[in-house]
């Protein structure tokens, strides 16, 4: 086993024992200086699907999905069907030609499932009466099918004709769905991974197996993810942290996140017992294909899947449950909480690299590819160097409940769901301002006058 | 004859010889040279400007009517009987009907019928220099069946204290006043025509029973009876049978009364889709219930010329015009009034913020600085009043050059017979030498006929003012029934470029008739409108504060100004000089001018030449020619009376000051002394009682001072009852709106001094940083809010961004809803308030009124300390209001420069640009196609930012809190225009700090 006990040293001491981070109210670096609310939902709003590079969808819990326009802040389409709760929600893009056309296809806990054009707001297909609702939903572009994922599993093709279906699995049904390569999905049932292969038998027929069952977590897995093509990434309930390799589904490393609660306790000491799991709960995971977020409880934790190691952490990144995370491509990242927060954060080297991060705090135990199972540890300490700090550099309230989901659009502005209700569409005032003037003078030409 | 002391108002040192070089001086420099009077006061009775409607009844001769407002306080002691009497006795006949034998001949039959003249309304501008009460009269007639002619002269006047102000208004008093004429007039002719199918089914009634009679007779009369019954009998069949035969005649020419005003959409003074009945003048045919009466022989004569019957009720107005007609005819003259309520120089004011507003519409939104309805209202007129030509063919002809065409067009069946004026013009050469015409007298005022003769006179170039001294009662004094009336040449009226001042006089009358209708031009009111500056202040200060007190705290009981202390004296004959001014033009342009003597010479023939006959006189001698000793003396006690009402009434504003003071709490630092000379020598009848009230100095609060400066703008007081009937809600909106407007200037001013931290706070407002004013006491809170409201831009036609009480914890859209928010500390929400406070605060700014607190950024910057500067001088709430109302017109405009020029407007505030590294912001001038074509590629962003910011520097701005401020304008202007999709929150990440009230 190979675990990672994370304590708080010594430059961050005074911060992570302060359970609220607060930054206060000059945040130079903080772009985002323009808000609007978007309203329309009744409910919870969970999901966010970027159609395309100005549109988004979104849905929660009144069934309703509502496409936005990201620029303007209007409201273009109401996509009505759902009588319940959105369970799942993703855009389909199939090309046809030269066009391309991007769908919607939503599940919905009335255990149905919909295909809607975002252009019309029609809906173009629906598939009722399923033996389970939906929990997950996984387009596989390659093979011009999609897969739903509930209690079991099913493949579609286009037009919304079941292919093929796997067969019941235990109640827990599938809650993650990630595409591998040779035809592979891999589907996160509760504590074990399920790798499914489909293949073309002849007459194009398609049909699913289940190839494998992984069961090296020991609690519910939350996240799965692709981190690139040879990796996937899965988090449990107890902070494991499973690197899998995506084709022949081994252990590529394997991570226990323990946050330490005494940092007196330096050495190896395993104190399983003391966190909360909860507290160590991996809630999400987000790569972009060298470093790896995962949310853990309320902190954050940021792992470099070149050198398999610890990049940056924080423990009390929020004040409660980080919800989703996201990397920025300056090197940032971004996280949201329950606690109705977004907050921005910068990884920066260690101001003083010379001071040591004692070694009892990360502590590395090192698993042979190939030996899971046998083979002592060997523990590691992390080079010094490689490790940085995060640092708030920003951070966006508005949301009076917690905030589901987010999706940037770069420049264009960042949009928040949350349980209020609400969408927040936070932009850069500057960039508003001018596209506001463009629009002014783009007006003034048209109509020769205001 | 003798000039009157109203003369020096348009008399300049040239007049007098006392400066050479004057004549280069144009007029609206010179100074009169003596001051009139107090300028605050008059000698006006009636504290303000209202509008009387009289009659001259047959019986009683001139009475009052109504007034509109109804109001006693507003007419004070002035006395109204005696006022009709004078106005009554003018020139309502010019217009009025007699019989008509001249040219009917062709239709013999209609000979001896009845004729209706349907005559023009008369305007004139007259005025009673003693009462001090100048006036625009407006007679008219109506027709009644049992009046004498059938007529019932009325007028209609708008009776003001200052004379210039009824000039300079009299193309809108015109053109109100014709509108609300005519509507009343149709009334009464829709009124009149029932009346007289009535009468025509009695008549035929009668007939019916009389023919029966004389049926029975004449079957009898063989045997029995005498042929003297039968006679009689046949006589009265007779007599009836004509008389059915006028009232036939009566109704065909009141029910084709050709209603060409009507037709015109422009002047339509009612909403046809509004009457019941069609229109205009199908008589209502009597109702089933009517029974016929028998019309007895003594009202056979057709009524109206029958023998007059001295106990015989006159109808009274309401049933001499239709009642729809009626209201409207009284909601329109009650919005005359309001139009024109206030002082020239708030009336100036209304029009030039009207003129130029109207080009700033794209920017009106934001600080609203006036009234979109008035705006509208205004538009609507300005149609008439602006566009002369528009004027012209309007039917307010009067107003327009009398050219022969129209005198035979407003004057229908009218026949005019024309003669050549006493000019001997040739009439060839000289159509509108129409000098003078004479009507055959008119059958309803044969007995009082006045002899009216105006004559039109020329300045010129040398002189500001040529007082023209009338053919001593040449013209003027004839008591036949010849009206003579002068009339100017054509080319001249078209010119426009008349400046004169005719004299008329009528020895036996004490009535000032400063101007006739057609003397008016309307570019030389808008003309007159512009150049007149000097604001003036009446005596109406004194009602008006009372008003407003009233109104604001309601519990107030009417102070009695007047009726303790008007001793009025009405002397008739003191005042047997008048003066009548012809025509006060102003002059445009000197071109015309100068070519304005030759064609002078040349039309007006005679009394051109007697002008300058008389004007070595004039500068010799500045007291008039004739009866110079009349004329001093009534000077003197002209002046004497009148300085005494201003003494009178300065003591009524001083009693409402000083009731007022002991109810009001006042706040003591904010109390100002007043320094109105209020020292009046009140001679000849001036008790000392009331010099001693006079005498005594006091003192206004803030408030209360500039509730009595402001009030004299737009709105009309809630506390008079409404005179109109139609009154629509959504008016009303705009009008508090206005109101609060007012009373928010006194409050902003006690903020500024009172807070040291109110730049602050106003920058959060003009920034766009919602602002929460949070307190203990709700009034405080309410006060405050509305106060600041006066800097928050955009606020919405109805105030939507202003919240002046949330009951619910603060949410992020009520931010984006509301920019000023008022919040009660003790409210039961209240913790779940502040925590809501504490969360949301980066983007609030929070005032705390219980501990004199301010969270909020901290201002650097120039732009708004002049908008609001705690150490301002400005001592009244009204003065700061338009203060504040210039300083943010010219905000807008540099807001409205800065985002609508592509240069400006891209430049940013600075902080987030200025942040080196980290996390660059995705600034848009990175994008090449975002880039504007105006903006020098090759400059590098340093140079060219810093020449935006020198050009902004130079315009009063001096650093980021100042661009942040045009930046926000800048994005609601954008947004108003081009924006689409949700409000936004703009906001910023700086640091708020605490401000602690240091102001004790």
């Amino acid at each position: 086993m190979l675990r990672w006990i994370l304590g708080g040293r010594e430059a961050q001491g005074s911060v992570e024992k302060n359970p609220v981070l607060f930054i206060g109210e000059e945040q130079p670096k903080n772009w985002f200086t323009e808000l609007q609310v978007l309203k329309g939902h009744f409910d919870i709003v969970r999901f966010l699907v970027q159609i395309d590079d100005f549109r988004f969808a979104s849905a929660g819990d009144d069934g309703l999905v509502l496409v936005w326009n990201v620029e303007t802040g209007e409201r273009l389409l109401e996509l009505r069907g759902h009588s319940q709760q959105i369970t799942a929600m993703t855009a389909y893009t199939h090309t046809s030609g030269e066009n391309t056309h991007t769908s919607l296809i939503t599940a919905s806990s009335d255990r149905t499932l919909s295909l809607w054009d975002p252009e019309t707001g029609n809906r173009v297909q629906t598939v009722s009466d399923l033996q389970s609702s939906v929990k997950c939903l996984l387009v596989l572009e390659r093979l011009c099918v999609w897969v739903s994922g509930g209690n079991e599993l099913c493949v579609w093709n286009r037009d919304f004709q079941l292919q093929c279906q796997s067969q019941h699995h235990h109640d827990t049904g599938i809650s993650a769905m990630v595409e591998l390569p040779k035809n592979c999905i891999a589907a996160a049932m509760d504590k074990d991974i399920v790798i499914f292969r489909l293949t073309m038998s002849t007459g194009s027929r398609l049909s699913v197996a289940e190839v494998r069952r992984l069961s090296d977590h020991q609690d519910s897995i939350h996240a799965l993810i692709n981190i690139n093509d040879g990796l996937f990434a899965s988090g449990s309930h107890v902070g494991e942290l499973i690197l899998w390799d995506a084709v022949d589904w081994t252990i590529m490393a394997y991570e226990h996140i323990l946050w330490e609660e005494s940092q007196t306790d330096t050495q190896a000491e395993i104190r399983l017992a003391a966190p909360k799991p909860s507290e160590m709960s991996i809630q999400q995971l987000t790569s972009d294909g060298e470093l790896m977020v995962a949310a853990v409880g309320s902190g954050l934790y940021v792992y470099s899947v070149i050198t398999k190691s610890v990049v940056a952490y924080r423990k009390t990144a929020h004040d409660s449950n980080v919800l989703h995370t996201m990397l920025l491509p300056d090197g940032g990242l971004m996280s949201c909480s329950e606690d109705g927060s977004v907050r921005i954060w910068e990884m920066q080297d260690l101001l003083l690299p010379a001071e040591p991060a004692s070694a009892g705090f990360f502590g590395m135990w090192t698993f042979g590819r190939s030996n899971k199972q046998a083979g002592p540890p060997v523990k590691k300490v992390l080079e010094l160097p490689s490790l940085r700090t995060l640092e708030l550099t920003g951070d966006l309230i508005g949301h009076s409940g917690a905030v589901q989901m987010f999706v940037s659009f770069g420049e264009k502005g960042l949009v928040t769901c949350s349980t209020d209700h609400l969408l927040i569409a936070w932009k850069n005032r500057e960039r508003e301002s001018h596209l506001r003037s463009l629009a002014l003078f783009r007006k003034l030409e048209e109509n020769g006058g205001l | 004859m003798i000039g009157s002391p109203d003369v020096l108002a348009f008399t300049s040192e040239g007049d007098l010889g006392g400066y050479p070089d004057v004549q280069v001086l144009p007029e609206e420099f010179s100074l009169p040279l003596l001051p009139l009077s107090h300028p605050w006061t008059s000698p006006a009775h009636f504290n303000r400007d209202f509008i009387l409607v009289a009659e001259f009844s047959e019986q009683v001769g001139p009475l009052p009517v109504r007034t509109i407002p109804d109001d006693p306080r507003v007419i004070g002691s002035f006395d109204l009987n005696h006022f009709s009497l004078r106005i009554m006795s003018v020139d309502y006949q010019a217009a009025a009907p007699g019989p008509q034998p001249h040219h009917q001949t062709a239709s013999p039959s209609l000979q001896t019928l009845p004729r209706l003249a349907f005559s023009e309304d008369s305007r004139v501008v007259l005025g009673d220099s003693k009462e001090g009460a100048f006036a625009y009269v407006h007679h008219l007639t109506l027709y009644d069946l049992e009046a004498r002619g059938f007529v019932r002269p009325f007028c209609m006047a708008y009776v003001s204290a200052d004379e210039r102000k009824i000039m300079l208004q009299f193309q809108e008093l015109s053109l109100r006043f014709s509108r609300a004429s005519e509507c009343l007039k149709t009334g009464n002719r829709r009124a009149f025509a029932r009346e007289l199918q009535r009468k025509l089914h009695d008549l035929e009634y009668t007939r019916s029973i009389l023919q029966a009679a004389l049926q029975r007779i004449s079957n009898e009369s063989a045997e029995i009876r005498e042929e003297a019954e039968l006679q009689k009998t046949a006589n009265e069949l007779a007599s009836v049978d004509r008389s059915i035969l006028d009232h036939r005649s009566l109704l065909h020419q009141v029910t084709s009364y050709p209603n060409r005003k009507l037709k015109d959409p422009g002047f339509l003074p009612y909403d046809p889709s509004l009457i019941p009945e069609t229109l205009p003048l199908t008589p209502d045919p009597p109702s089933p219930s009517y029974t016929p009466q028998l019309v007895s022989g003594a009202s056979l004569g057709g009524g109206g010329w029958s023998a007059r019957r001295f106990d015989r009720r006159l109808k009274p107005l309401e049933e001499l015009s239709d009642c729809y007609f009626l209201s409207l005819t009284l909601e329109q003259l009650g919005n005359a009034e309001r139009r024109l309520r206030g002082d020239q120089s708030v009336l100036h004011n209304r029009r030039i913020t009207h003129r130029l507003s109207r080009t700033l519409s794209h920017t009106q939104f934001l600080f609203q600085l006036w009234d979109q309805e008035e705006e509208e209202d205004l538009e609507e007129e300005g149609a008439g009043l602006e566009g002369g030509s528009g004027m012209m063919s309007h039917p307010v002809a009067g107003a327009g050059p009398p050219s022969l065409e129209s005198f035979f067009s407003c004057v229908e069946e009218v026949s005019i017979k024309l003669e050549t004026g006493s000019g001997g013009a040739e009439p060839t050469l000289d159509p509108e030498g129409v000098t003078a015409e004479t009507r055959p007298g008119s059958a309803s005022s044969g007995d009082s006929i006045e002899v009216l003769g105006t004559e039109r006179s020329y300045r010129t170039q040398g002189l500001t003012h040529v007082e023209l001294r009338e053919l001593s009662g040449g013209l003027g004094q004839g008591e036949g029934c010849d009206v003579v009336r002068s009339c100017a040449p054509a080319e001249v009226w078209m010119r426009r470029d008349m400046r004169s001042l005719a004299r008329r006089a009528n020895s036996e009358d004490s009535i000032e008739i400063i101007s006739t209708s057609d003397s008016i031009f309307p570019d030389d009111l808008i003309f007159n409108a512009i150049t007149e500056e000097e604001p003036e202040e009446h005596g109406i200060m004194g009602s008006v504060i009372k008003e407003e007190e009233e109104e604001a705290a309601g519990e107030d009981t009417p102070i009695q100004q007047h009726s303790t202390l008007g001793i009025v004296v009405h002397e008739e004959e003191q005042t047997r000089h008048q003066r009548i001014l012809g025509n006060i033009v102003q002059m445009e342009g000197k071109e015309e001018l100068e070519d304005t003597p030759t064609r002078l010479h040349r039309t007006l023939g005679i009394e051109v030449r007697e002008l300058e006959e008389e004007k070595p006189e004039r500068w010799d001698t500045p007291a008039p020619l004739s009866e110079p000793q009349r004329t001093l003396v009534h000077q003197v006690s002209v002046e004497g009376s009148s300085q005494q009402y201003e003494g009178h009434h300065a003591n009524g504003e001083v009693r409402g000051q000083a009731g007022r003071d002991s109810r009001r709490v006042v706040v003591p630092d904010l109390q100002v002394n007043f320094s109105i000379p209020l020292r009046l020598d009140v001679r000849g009848r001036g008790s000392g009682g009331r010099r001693l009230l006079g005498d005594t100095p006091y003192r206004l609060s803030v408030d209360e001072a500039s509730d009595c400066m402001s009030n004299i703008s737009t709105s009309p007081s809630s506390s008079l009852p409404p005179t109109h009937l139609h009154g629509n809600h959504s008016a009303s909106n705009p009008r508090r709106h206005q109101r609060q407007r007012r009373k928010a200037g006194p409050g902003a001013l006690r903020f500024l001094r009172q807070n040291s931290f109110s730049q602050n706070a106003v920058f959060c407002l003009l920034s766009g940083r919602p602002l929460v004013v949070i307190g203990g006491e709700e009034g405080s809170v309410r006060r405050t809010v509305a106060a600041l409201s006066l800097y928050l831009p955009s606020p919405g036609r109805y105030g939507d961004a202003v919240q002046p009480y949330l009951a619910t914890p603060l949410q992020l859209t009520d931010l984006l809803t509301w920019r000023l928010i008022g919040i009660h500390r003790t409210s039961p929400t209240a913790p779940s308030m502040l925590h809501s406070l504490a969360r949301y605060g980066r983007y609030l700014a929070v005032l705390d009124l219980d501990q004199r607190t301010l969270r909020s950024p901290a201002y650097h910057g120039h732009l708004i300390g002049r908008l609001a500067n705690p150490h301002t001088l400005i001592g009244r709430g009204s003065t700061y209001l338009l203060h504040v109302e210039s300083c943010l017109a010219e905000l807008t405009a540099k807001a409205f420069l800065f985002s609508c020029s592509p240069d400006l407007s891209t430049l940013t505030s600075g902080r987030a640009q200025s942040s080196p590294g980290g996390q660059a912001p995705p600034i848009c001038h990175s994008h090449s196609d975002l880039q504007l074509p105006s903006l020098p590629r090759e400059d590098d962003d340093f140079t060219l930012t810093q020449r935006r910011r020198d050009f902004l520097c130079g315009r009063g701005f001096s650093g980021e809190d100042d661009l942040r401020v045009m930046h926000f304008l800048s994005d609601l202007i954008k947004q108003h225009h081009a924006g689409s999709g949700p409000p936004a929150l703009r906001f910023s990440y700086s640091a708020v700090p605490l401000h602690r009230n240091t102001t004790t």
